[in-house]
């Protein structure tokens, strides 16, 4: 499942509990932090990465200027990447699913008027209202068997974070070699290593 | 010996093979709880192995059990 958000501190709480509850509910994560090879063209693993997933979400939230004063166009950018491979893709591309995310309701189409009529879902910057509404969105495990309720993820999710400074001294490692956009590879291994030990 | 054409083709079209690994592969793994299913990440960390994170976890979750008791 191809995740698409922001990487920045802001988002960081929000990016945890989408990766949690993906995890949780049985499904890969796949985002562009995962491969940390420099001599990879960006652009050709985001194609790679939307290709290989059926499901995909999407935050738009990131209105603001960055620090440098100038808009982010990523997220939109691989919102329509995903688009594209759906409309113009083969028999799989074109079964593609997507969970379009916003900070604040009503507001997308006056900043994206293109996507007008998709209806996209406005989790207002909670952890656990973004839990909620991807829970929601996958419904079930891929075998089709049911998920946990949103409230025992939320709860997990919670002590997760609670015990992630423990988990990471116990591996002595120091707080950002397990951080989740920092140490990306590291903080997916400990989250499945906890989860199943749930 | 049956003669099924079917397998014949499915294993000529490498279909089989395809089947077998899915069911071997052992991606899916169970919770201790039964709660969770997990697959295996996409990547894995290159600075700690599977066996020293359940290690980790296990002794902070010994340790939370203990101070609850």
């Amino acid at each position: 499942m191809f995740v698409n958000c922001p990487f920045d501190e802001a988002f960081k709480a929000a990016f945890e509990a989408i990766v949690f509850t993906i995890t949780a509910s049985g499904y890969k994560v796949r985002c562009a932090l995962e491969d940390n090879d420099s001599g990879d063209i960006r652009y050709d693993k985001l194609c790679r990465l939307i290709e290989a997933s059926d499901r995909t979400v999407h935050d738009l939230s990131r209105t603001e200027l960055g620090a440098s004063g100038l808009p982010r166009f990523n997220m939109p950018f691989e919102l329509g990447l995903m688009m594209g491979a759906r409309r113009f893709g083969g028999r799989r591309q074109k079964t593609k699913t997507a969970l379009i995310m916003v900070t604040e309701p009503y507001k997308l189409p006056v900043y994206l008027s293109d996507l007008a009529g998709s209806d996209p879902v406005a989790h207002h910057g909670e952890p656990r209202e973004v839990i909620r509404i991807v829970r929601r969105y996958l419904h079930a495990r891929p075998d089709g068997t049911p998920l946990p309720g949103a409230a025992r993820i939320l709860a997990d999710f919670e002590r997760f974070k609670a015990e992630l400074p423990q988990i990471a001294a116990a591996l002595h490692l120091q707080p950002d070699e397990i951080d989740a956009f920092m140490e990306y590879r590291t903080f997916i291994d400990v989250l499945a290593g906890f989860l199943m030990q749930s | 010996m049956v003669f099924e054409p079917g397998r014949v083709g499915a294993i000529l079209c490498g279909m089989e093979k395809v089947a077998d690994k899915k069911v071997s592969e052992g991606t899916k793994r169970q919770s201790r709880s039964g709660r969770y299913v997990i697959a295996r990440p996409a990547v894995s960390s290159d600075k700690v192995t599977q066996a020293q994170i359940r290690a980790a976890i296990a002794k902070v979750q010994a340790a939370r059990d203990a101070a609850k008791s």
